[in-house]
């Protein structure tokens, strides 16, 4: 496990580990860029740290009302949506890369 | 020819421009409705609301060549209401930004200063309406993405109480705080078109029990808070000199003014740049190359597939995946995530206190005048200081409206905002219409003042 601490500056191996968590492929510039910048934006929301607010509640801000009936109710996407939605097509199913077998970083 | 045709000839010809449409559909698929409650308006949407058939981009190249295959529920309200739809409009990517400078598609300019951003990141929904290039426009607000390009543009813009609007077929980018309202030259025509998109829906499990109902108020009788925590910030002296006429002016309807204290106010930006993020964060994992058409395979592994599709962000769209994927990861989550929502549910208590005490809540929509482009690019926390005075609305799920109150030596536009308890939308309407009955700023249009 690695423990990042942005107030501290990232170096080049964490702003890595950050981009591999957060599955975005960088280029030099924009590891150099974000490497620059998280700690200036950590700094920006450190009063949240220092703010004395203990107390309050955990529950989801959002209050989710209802759940609609257990029948299925998609709106009928038809295979040519479908089609059309897909990067890669073949035999009417959506081709994606293998999931196991390739490499365990998955 | 009808109103349609006229705009969208217009859209093509001298508001080109100002690139604040990425898509109108062809003049033959455009036809207005003689029935209708909603027949006489023609409507923009924002690029981030599904219209079927219709490209949606979310103004980034990874929905590039993206057809959307269904409607979003507010544009099935608005066909319903026989309302006529012009072209999706432009923003920042994926709603992240408040210039529209962070679009994949080019920035769109302010029809009140060709060198000025008209706000974001529903810019392009804005500029449309300010140039007359439609009636209505549609937005999305999660940190002000409607109230501060409406102020830029000098336009009528209301973000609704959270829960109120369904969200379904809206690109989701933080859903807690996530709504959809509309833009006018009016507030009248700001409320018909919220009056017909408000309501529950079986599709946005977040939606409530709600119809909207005109109620005029009677300002005389209206108690009016003004937050101290927002006038005492720094605020541009001609937004500030503006913001107060305009509260002389509810002085002199016979409202009762006071200063009110919202001790938490100060954190709310703060908070929400850790809450926004962590939700974007976890919304943004489904453009991972699977889905949505665009893809980059340049090998036969998945997690190669997920990274090189995900390339195609842009650059705020990764700053913010990283912040929010920073947020929750093991070790940060208590002192990030969940100190940002305790602060939340403060600031939710603090309005429930204030608004027992008053009807409204006044202030500026924006702390400065429109900025240049180009001016705050390079600065991602003066970007977001852009927000400073519409976030604690979104926090709180409370409805806010801006609407023009002035204008600058420099012929730019000066919104106020008012802000009432969660389903006053009728008072902020209402207040909006007097005022707009009284007044003629609404109706500047940028070619008349701005030569």
């Amino acid at each position: 496990m690695v423990y990042l601490n942005l107030m501290s500056g990232l170096s080049a191996s964490e702003i890595d580990h950050l981009a591999k968590l957060a599955r975005l492929a960088l280029n030099d510039a924009e590891k150099e860029k974000f490497s620059r910048e998280l700690p200036k934006i950590a700094e920006f929301v450190e009063a949240l740290q220092k703010s004395e607010i203990t107390t309050g509640s955990q529950k989801n801000a959002v209050n989710l009302e209802m759940l609609r009936d257990d029948v299925p109710g998609n709106n009928g996407l038809t295979l040519d949506q479908l089609q059309q939605l897909s990067p890669q097509w073949e035999k009417n199913q959506n081709v994606v890369p293998p999931v196991f077998g390739v490499s365990d970083d998955v | 020819m009808c109103k349609a045709h006229d705009y969208l000839d217009t859209i093509k010809s001298k508001g080109s421009h100002l690139n604040a449409f990425l898509f109108t559909p062809e003049g033959a698929d455009v036809e207005m409705s003689t029935t209708g409650p909603l027949k006489d308006l023609v409507i923009a949407v924002k690029d981030n609301i599904s219209v079927k058939d219709w490209p949606l981009t979310a103004g980034s190249k990874i929905l590039e060549g993206y057809i959307a295959p269904y409607d979003a529920t507010v544009i099935k309200k608005l066909r319903e209401a026989n309302a006529t739809l012009i072209g999706k409009t432009n923003l920042d990517e994926f709603a992240m930004g408040s210039s529209t400078e962070n679009s994949a598609y080019g920035v769109t300019r302010n029809p009140w200063g060709q060198e000025t951003v008209p706000g974001g990141s529903s810019g392009g929904s804005a500029a449309a309406v300010a140039a007359d290039l439609c009636d209505v426009s549609l937005g999305s607000d999660t940190g002000g993405s409607i109230r501060q390009p409406t102020a830029f543009c000098g336009v009528t813009g209301l973000k609704p109480t959270y829960g109120v609007v369904s969200r379904y077929g809206l690109v989701a980018l933080a859903s807690s705080l996530d709504v959809i309202g509309p833009f006018a030259r009016t507030a009248e025509q700001v409320e018909r078109v919220f009056s017909v998109i408000a309501g529950k829906d079986e599709h946005d499990q977040s939606t409530l029990d709600y119809q909207y109902e005109t109620k005029d108020v009677d300002i005389a009788s209206l108690k009016i808070g003004l937050p101290k925590e927002l006038w005492d910030l720094e605020i541009d002296p001609e937004v500030k000199q503006t913001n107060q006429d305009f509260v002389e002016w509810l002085r002199h309807r016979g409202a009762t003014i006071s200063d009110v204290s919202l001790p938490s106010l100060p954190l709310a930006l703060p908070a929400y740049y850790i809450i926004l993020p962590a939700e974007a964060s976890a919304n943004l994992a489904r453009f991972d190359g699977i889905r949505f058409r665009a893809s980059v395979r340049t090998s036969q592994d998945l997690a190669d597939t997920y990274r090189d599709t995900r390339y195609l962000f842009g650059p705020e769209v990764k700053r913010r995946i990283l912040l929010g994927t920073f947020a929750l990861s093991v070790g940060h989550y208590d002192a990030y995530y969940e100190q940002a929502e305790k602060v939340r549910h403060q600031i939710i208590n603090e309005h429930k206190e204030v608004f027992a005490n008053v009807d409204l809540l006044v202030s500026a929509t924006t702390p400065t005048l429109p900025f240049k482009i180009g001016e705050r690019a390079q600065d991602p926390i003066a970007m977001y200081q852009s927000d400073l005075l519409t976030v604690g609305a979104n926090l709180a799920g409370i409805p806010a409206l801006s609407l023009p109150v002035g204008f600058s030596a420099s012929k730019l536009p000066i919104g106020a905002q008012l802000m009432a308890d969660r389903f006053n939308e009728n008072v902020i309407l209402s207040v909006a219409k007097q005022y707009q009955a009284d007044t003629d700023w609404h109706l500047r249009k940028p070619e008349e003042d701005n030569g």
